[in-house]
């Protein structure tokens, strides 16, 4: 059965590094592009034959001729290398030996993602009332580069909620990364923020 | 504003507190184009065929659960039902076919791969006797592979020789798996009509009229449910059971659009040949305290679960669960109702512990539940033909209402009544329940069929 090499093998490998699969073992596609973006070097043969049984296999090949009477430095190099290639020895494949993609994946769905329209999130922000707790939200989503399309606010005695709806579109970060940093300098007002995703709500509280 | 502070914190708290989650998403692969002659090319195609397909699954379930936020808890795969794969090799055993499954699904990330599966309502083919032949060795020499196995519907009846062979093929099963407490026979279900797009393990399987590929998903929420009638409980208003079923379609409502949304996504984001495919609505109870529909039937003010009118609480709470989840999507398929797992529900495994809950009452909940006698143990010195039995009894409740049961018992190799086991994760913990004293042996040895029911007859 001939192995497949997925992508969660290639990560182990370092950028621009080199990764060595077995003769007849495939590529996913995933593996093959991620392979590709990384500037991964796919190479068919056994880790264990090397440079030096290179030169062990030209030297062998070297000495058969001289002994034949031929001398010429092109035959040994051709007489090498298929000695080489029939220890199974390493040989580097211009393109990685892959799975022919069944679906262009990766570009499709990058596409989409970019034109996405509905890329709209929820944020709440409770906590005890203080001066410049708008200012400081608001700061780091236009650091970030998303769009307010709806901010309100709500004062119940010293209790401050906002709720403000941002367009991702634009922005320069993940939604990970944009969490994160609100999440962090809510934390240092006593801020509670929570972050959710519009279709989210939409979807479970709208007919 | 278009939403307001209240409706962003319910959803937190369905997340944080409820235990609402996507209990699955499950990848469909079709494995038509993958026969061949010969059993080892076959085993080679299935599993290159199924690293292509579903490669992108968990990297995309984990992205699609950063960006929403709400943990999606399984990713698994179910396929063409085994059984017609392997039946052009002509092998003598399609263990290799598991061990294919099992070794995609280990290189993949996936904890079970569901589809070591036959057909066998009407009659067995050579393939199917093949198949439930190598059930045994499949299942205990493989982690991740679940098998199901359709032995009636209502169109065709019930075959009573596939469930008679079923008997001695649970049992050789549990004796291979012995040291682990017969753990094999929770990969295994026996159907009456089971469904093509089922997410949920063990019964999953890629039905031969789906596509190529198909994602399924299985919704959770027996946590969201029971929090929002704990909330009309206390809520200090004279409260109906009109108000139960309308709090109930509510929240099932919530649950089953998250579950929508979720697997529209992540087929979206799966690109290529992938169609969304269902929701499946069932409420289903993991071991973790408050997420068990046995709790929900007890805050109904039954005090334990198997009393009488167990059955009446839980006919309300299937329906009202449909009927919440019917308006929430448009693609409702697998079992959708209510699962009873006996040993991944804390709250059942106390009520056989105390005795309230017996195999009886079960069988008998089952009429009015979406699955079966699901996760029972039973002593490990119960005969083949009484294994047999109890399917038969569960198979007909689905045959002739025109639905669909399932049976996943688990003889316990050394243990009697009462005695524990635990299977771990989300298996949980069962209780070993007894089983009648007088045998059925005589009934099962007839074998044949057992004709299909009047209801069958609707042209």
């Amino acid at each position: 059965m001939a192995r497949i090499v997925t992508h969660a093998e290639v990560a182990q490998v370092p950028d621009g590094g080199e990764l060595i699969i077995e003769p007849g073992a495939e590529l996913t596609p995933l593996a093959k592009e991620r392979a590709t973006a990384r500037r991964i070097r796919v190479a068919v043969g056994s880790p264990s034959v090397g440079e030096d049984t290179l030169q062990v296999a030209a030297r062998v090949a070297e000495q058969i001729l001289v002994r034949l009477g031929k001398t010429d430095e092109s035959v040994v190099e051709k007489v090498a290398s298929e000695v080489m290639a029939a220890l199974g020895g390493v040989t580097a494949v211009e393109s990685a030996p892959g799975l022919p993609p069944s679906a262009d994946y990766c570009s499709t769905y990058l596409e989409s993602e970019r034109s996405r329209a509905r890329r709209k999130v929820v944020i709440t922000a409770t906590g005890q009332n203080q001066k410049g707790v708008v200012a400081k939200l608001t700061a780091i989503l236009a650091d970030l580069g998303c769009d307010i399309l709806d901010i309100s606010q709500t004062l119940v005695g010293d209790y401050f909620t906002m709720l403000v709806i941002v367009d991702m579109a634009e922005m320069q970060a993940d939604f990970a990364q944009l969490k994160s940093s609100l999440q962090q300098a809510a934390a240092s007002m006593g801020f509670h923020v929570m972050l959710m995703h519009e279709d989210l709500v939409r979807s479970l509280h709208r007919v | 504003m278009i939403f307001d502070l209240e409706e962003t914190r319910a959803i937190l708290r369905m997340i944080e507190t409820e235990h609402l989650d996507i209990r699955t998403v499950t990848l469909g692969i079709s494995l038509r184009g993958c026969a061949t002659t010969d059993i080892t090319e076959t085993s080679r195609r299935v599993y290159e065929h199924i690293m292509r397909s579903a490669e992108r699954l968990v990297p995309i379930a984990k992205e699609v659960n950063a960006a929403y936020g709400v943990p999606i808890v399984n990713k698994r795969i179910a396929v063409t039902p085994i059984a017609l794969v392997g039946e052009p090799t002509g092998a003598a055993s399609y263990v290799p076919l598991a061990q294919a499954l099992d070794r995609a699904a280990e290189e993949l990330g996936i904890d079970y791969i569901a589809g070591f599966s036959a057909l066998c309502e009407k009659g067995m083919t050579t393939g199917d006797s093949v198949l439930l032949e190598s059930i045994p060795e499949a299942l205990a020499t493989t982690g991740r592979v679940c098998s199901s196995i359709n032995v009636a519907t209502t169109r065709a009846g019930i075959n009573m020789d596939a469930i008679a062979l079923m008997g001695h093929v649970i049992r050789a099963l549990a004796q291979a798996t012995a040291d682990r407490g017969g753990i094999g026979c929770a990969k295994l279900v026996t159907f009456a009509n089971m469904p093509e797009d089922n997410p949920f393990v063990a019964g999953a399987n890629h039905g031969i009229g789906e596509g190529d590929l198909t994602l399924n998903v299985g919704v959770s929420g027996p946590g969201v449910v029971l929090s929002a009638l704990r909330r009309l409980r206390e809520s200090g208003r004279a409260i109906s059971l009109t108000d139960v079923a309308e709090t109930i379609k509510r929240m099932s409502f919530k649950v089953t659009r998250a579950g929508e949304l979720i697997g529209q996504e992540v087929a979206r984001r799966l690109g290529g040949k992938v169609r969304f495919g269902i929701v499946d609505l069932s409420l289903a109870p993991t071991p973790a305290m408050g997420d068990s529909v046995a709790e929900i039937l007890e805050i109904l003010g039954l005090e334990r679960t198997g009393c009488h009118g167990t059955t009446a609480a839980l006919a309300l709470l299937t329906d009202a669960v449909k009927k919440g989840g019917a308006m929430a999507t448009s693609s409702v398929g697998g079992l959708s109702g209510a699962f009873i797992p006996v040993s991944e529900d804390h709250d059942m495994v106390a009520a056989v512990k105390c005795g309230a809950l017996s195999l009886d009452k079960l069988e008998a909940m089952t009429a009015v539940c979406s699955v079966g006698l699901d996760m029972v143990a039973v002593p490990g010195d119960t005969s083949a033909a009484m294994l047999s039995a109890i399917i038969a009894d569960e198979i007909s409740i689905g045959t002739f209402n025109n639905k669909t049961t399932a049976v996943r018992i688990i003889p316990v190799p050394g243990k009697g009544p009462g005695e524990t086991v635990d299977f771990g994760g989300l298996l949980g913990q069962a209780i070993v329940m007894p089983v009648s004293k007088y045998q059925p042996d005589g009934f099962i040895s007839l074998g044949g069929r057992i004709p299909a029911p009047v209801i069958s007859l609707r042209n």
